[in-house]
């Protein structure tokens, strides 16, 4: 401090005594320079004047006026103005006085001259001379002035502000403990205004027990998902969960064991869906879960029945006791029910109402989902229970020569014979299959029950046919089908050659270099194998000549356009055409008319498949009909070649 | 005095004489100049003595140059630069050392004057001596009174400063008062004099009668300034005339003296308003 207070002192000395001197000479000096030049031109002025004058005497006496004594001095003294102080002299061209006035001024003298012609002629020289001492006079009482302004200059510019600087500083040293204190509580306090800040941002979008996003950010994810559900154009399911009895835990175990209870379900929920990002909690006891992408309606069916299913399950711990806790859902499908967050929300929310209202587990915002869910989830406890009593039955469909009307062979096909209702349509049960897995199973009764008719069959010595048994996409794909057949041919060694597989064309095109190098395994067990529904799987006939098959069977459709148009019996002749040229066997599918089997007798097609023949039926009509042999099956087999 | 100024007189004759008889020995020369400058009162004067010698003499040519006055004439005949001054002194010891002659031909009443369209004829030296003070601005006719100055070292201020102690304070006052009417030449002092309204100068009767000039001399404390008045002494102010030359005058020259000293030239000069001493 005190060192800057000197460079300080110092500054502001130099800076204060730089001015004054200024001040102090240039007052003087501009004093002179104005007097000097404003004097400089008087004189040269009066020279002028005087010289004009003359140059009028000139030309009156060109010849004699520099003798004209009296006249130059009247010129001189008076003409046109008089004398001031001034002494005038008058010269020839060469330089000898000629006549002066007025008095010697006293030195320093300035003096200034002008030339008198006489018409274009230099005649003489006019000089005016002045005293200077006015000026040098006037000069130093500006110098007096000037020290005395320059003096009170560097005392007012060196003293009042030292005096305030020294204010300054005093001031300043003063506060500037107060300073640094008062910096660190600013500092603090800012600090904490941005703790509260994020603290704030926090419980904006989260919920603070849970840590689970909260209403704001859940909606904000949801319109994220619905607009990417929407550009890809599947669906997306909003569930409200409701959690039930949770009043009375509050009430009863008190409201720190109400928090713990809802932290454990979060987990819960955290821990069974992988991610955290699809829950919020909403309020009190209301959880908010989105899946972003629903494929089928029945993956939202199952989805609940499982998770409310495990959630019921689920053992929470509070105060050394376990609970089981129930909820209820609420339900909303996008696009459906909404187009955007809020009122796919509202719609989740008037369904979870809905719920508690009528005591349903859960319930969709609209009525028909909730119908289908509910058909599609009994379905499939149905058939679940199907499995276990035995209810799924084989029916077989003749396959005929087209040639002699002879059956070939047969296709086996599942029923289930629901003891409630009857035979079920495959079309009713066989999606649900596929889609809950239970087609495995099925898939593998279905080919030890074939096997086990044929071998009976070949036991009651009646002549025993091939049995075609569909592979659904689940069996073909699963890495121990291969093997499973193996097993199920293995009870007989006359167990292969009843069997033939049917894979639709498209199941084989899905994984083609897989598929070809399975179906050459299952070959070699001795089981003969069918492409089903060709002409419906976009085959590359590259993969076709390769493809280890011997029979191809062609999809029922184009045996209906075939009788339609010139275009669709080519099609079919072609299809024909070119299984003979690989050396296929072809079965027309789907054949009910006469005049279906005409054509396709026509176009040297192999067998026939279809209701003119026979529907599917059960195993023991099958082999009273078509396997024993009695007057009913000759006549039926005439019947077809009569029609024929 | 008398006795000095007969000497003067004497040996101006004496001069005269022996200029007239050289200059009758060279006639023969032809078309000289004679080149005449000096005091402004003369000059009237000569140039009606020039035109008449001329007139005798026409193989002369006779110029009157404007006014050089006394002091130019003196400095321009050592020069060369004209042939006759005319001056209204006499030289100095110093100028005659230069070889210079001089002889006084005439003399005329110094008169203070007026235009002949002011209404004033008489004044007393007094009111002279108010007039140029400034105590007296008006003519009885309520206007403006306008003094007409000269030069300080010019002969005619000196000589009316002598007329009287009041007159020589007046005319100190009168050269401090601003805005006063100045001449330089006895000319230019008779121009302003007829031009400026209200104006009064000094000049001689020879100038105002010479040049014809529309000037009225004042009656001067009751004294008339005709030349009877002023040879006769009862008009004190006069103003003498010298004629001046080189120490070897031209033949041209001399004859002009000559000429000025015959009748016809004694009679011109009179009729100038001037008498021959």
């Amino acid at each position: 401090m005190p060192t800057t207070d000197k460079k300080v002192t110092s500054i502001v000395t130099r800076v204060a005594l730089a001015v004054a001197l200024a001040v102090t000479f240039v007052l003087p000096l501009g004093y002179w320079v104005i007097a000097y030049n404003d004097f400089s031109s008087q004189l040269e002025f009066k020279a002028r004047v005087k010289a004009t004058a003359l140059s009028g005497l000139i030309a009156t006496l060109p010849e004699v006026w520099m003798y004209a004594e009296n006249r130059l001095q009247g010129l001189l003294t008076r003409e046109p103005v008089p004398l001031d102080t001034e002494a005038v002299k008058v010269y020839d061209v060469r330089g000898e006085l000629l006549a002066q006035a007025g008095k010697t001024p006293l030195s320093p003298v300035l003096r200034r001259s002008y030339l008198v012609y006489d018409a274009a002629r230099v005649a003489g020289r006019v000089e005016v001379s002045d005293s200077l001492r006015r000026i040098w006079y006037g000069t130093a009482i500006a110098a007096a002035l000037g020290i005395l302004l320059g003096g009170s200059v560097f005392i007012a510019l060196r003293t009042f502000p030292l005096r305030a600087l020294r204010r300054v500083a005093e001031d300043l040293s003063a506060n500037h403990a107060k300073l640094a204190e008062s910096s660190i509580l600013l500092q603090q306090e800012i600090r904490k205004q941005q703790l509260a800040t994020e603290r704030a941002e926090y419980l904006a979008y989260y919920d603070v027990l849970t840590g689970l996003a909260n209403r704001t950010l859940f909606l904000e994810r949801v319109a994220q998902f619905m607009r990417s559900a929407a550009g890809s154009g599947h669906k997306l399911a909003l569930f409200l969960f409701d959690l039930e009895r949770f009043k009375n835990i509050n009430d009863s175990l008190g409201r720190p064991s109400g928090d713990a209870l809802l932290k454990q379900v979060a987990e819960w929920l955290t821990r069974n869906a992988g991610n955290a990002n699809l829950f919020a909690r909403i309020d009190a006891d209301h959880f908010a879960i989105v899946l972003p992408e629903v494929k089928r309606d029945g993956d939202v069916a199952r989805l609940l029945e499982k998770t409310l299913g495990d959630f019921l399950e689920h053992p929470f711990h509070l105060n050394d006791a376990v609970f089981r806790i129930a909820a209820k859902v609420g339900a909303a499908l996008f696009p459906d029910d909404g187009a955007d967050a809020d009122t796919l929300f509202r719609n989740a929310e008037a369904a979870l109402k809905k719920a508690k209202a009528r005591g349903d587990r859960y319930l969709f915002y609209t009525q028909t989902m909730t119908d289908t869910v509910a058909v599609t989830l009994t379905l499939e406890n149905q058939l679940r229970q199907a499995l276990d009593n035995e209810e799924f039955v084989l029916h077989y469909q003749p396959k005929v020569s087209l040639a002699n009307g002879k059956l070939t062979s047969a296709e086996a096909l599942i029923r289930w014979n629901d003891p409630r209702t009857g035979l079920v349509p495959p079309g009713q049960f066989i999606p649900v299959l596929e889609e809950t897995g239970l087609i495995y199973e099925v898939g593998r009764w279905a080919l030890r029950k074939a096997i086990e008719d044929y071998l009976r069959w070949r036991a009651a010595g009646l002549p025993a046919v091939r049995i075609a048994v569909n592979v659904s996409p689940l069996q073909l794909r699963s890495s121990g089908f291969i093997e499973e057949i193996r097993q199920v041919i293995s009870v007989d060694a006359n167990a292969p050659a009843g069997l033939e597989l049917e894979i639709t064309e498209s199941l084989i095109m899905e994984d083609v270099k897989h598929n070809i190098a399975s179906l050459q395994a299952i070959r070699t067990l001795g089981v003969v194998i069918a492409i089903d529904d060709f002409g419906t799987g976009f085959s590359s006939l590259a993969y076709l000549a390769k493809l280890p098959v011997d029979t191809l069977k062609i999809d029922r459709s184009f045996v209906i356009d075939m009788t339609a148009g010139p275009q669709g019996l080519a099609l079919v002749s072609t299809i024909i055409n070119l299984a003979h040229s690989l050396k296929l066997k072809v079965v027309a599918e789907g054949v009910e008319t006469e005049e279906q089997s005409r054509l396709l007798r026509l176009l040297s097609c192999d067998e026939m498949q279809g209701f003119l023949f026979s529907k599917p039926v059960p195993s023991e009509i099958f082999e009273t009909r078509f396997l024993a042999p009695l007057p009913d099956r000759a006549t039926l087999t005439q019947d077809a070649q009569t029609s024929s | 005095m008398r006795n000095q100024m007969a000497i003067v007189f004497y040996c101006s004759r004496l001069l005269a004489f022996a200029i007239a008889s050289t200059a009758f020995a060279s006639e023969a020369a032809a078309a000289e100049e004679i080149k005449i400058g000096g005091t402004g009162n003369a000059l009237g004067t000569m140039r009606l003595l020039g035109a008449a010698f001329a007139k005798q003499n026409p193989g002369v040519n006779v110029t009157v140059l404007p006014s050089l006055g006394t002091s130019g004439a003196v400095k321009a005949i050592p020069k060369g630069a004209i042939d006759i001054g005319v001056a209204a002194r006499q030289l100095t010891e110093e100028e005659r050392k230069l070889g210079t002659i001089s002889l006084e031909y005439a003399r005329s009443p110094l008169v203070f004057a007026v235009s002949t369209r002011t209404q004033v004829t008489a004044l007393t030296l007094d009111q002279i001596a108010d007039i140029y003070s400034g105590k007296m601005t008006n003519w009885p006719d309520g206007s403006q009174i306008r003094p007409v100055l000269r030069q300080v070292g010019d002969d005619t201020t000196q000589q009316i400063r002598h007329m009287s102690p009041a007159l020589d304070q007046a005319v100190s006052a009168a050269e401090q008062r601003p805005g006063m009417p100045f001449a330089t030449t006895d000319q230019e002092a008779a121009d302003k004099t007829e031009s400026i309204p209200g104006a009064m100068g000094v000049a001689t009767l020879s100038l105002i009668n010479s040049e014809n000039r529309p000037l009225r001399a004042l009656t001067l404390d009751g004294v008339e300034p005709t030349v009877g008045n002023a040879a006769s002494g009862k008009y004190p102010h006069a103003k003498r005339f010298f004629l001046i030359a080189g120490a070897a005058p031209s033949a041209a020259v001399r004859r002009f003296i000559a000429f000025m000293q015959s009748p016809a030239g004694r009679e011109i000069l009179i009729r100038s308003g001037n008498w021959i001493p």
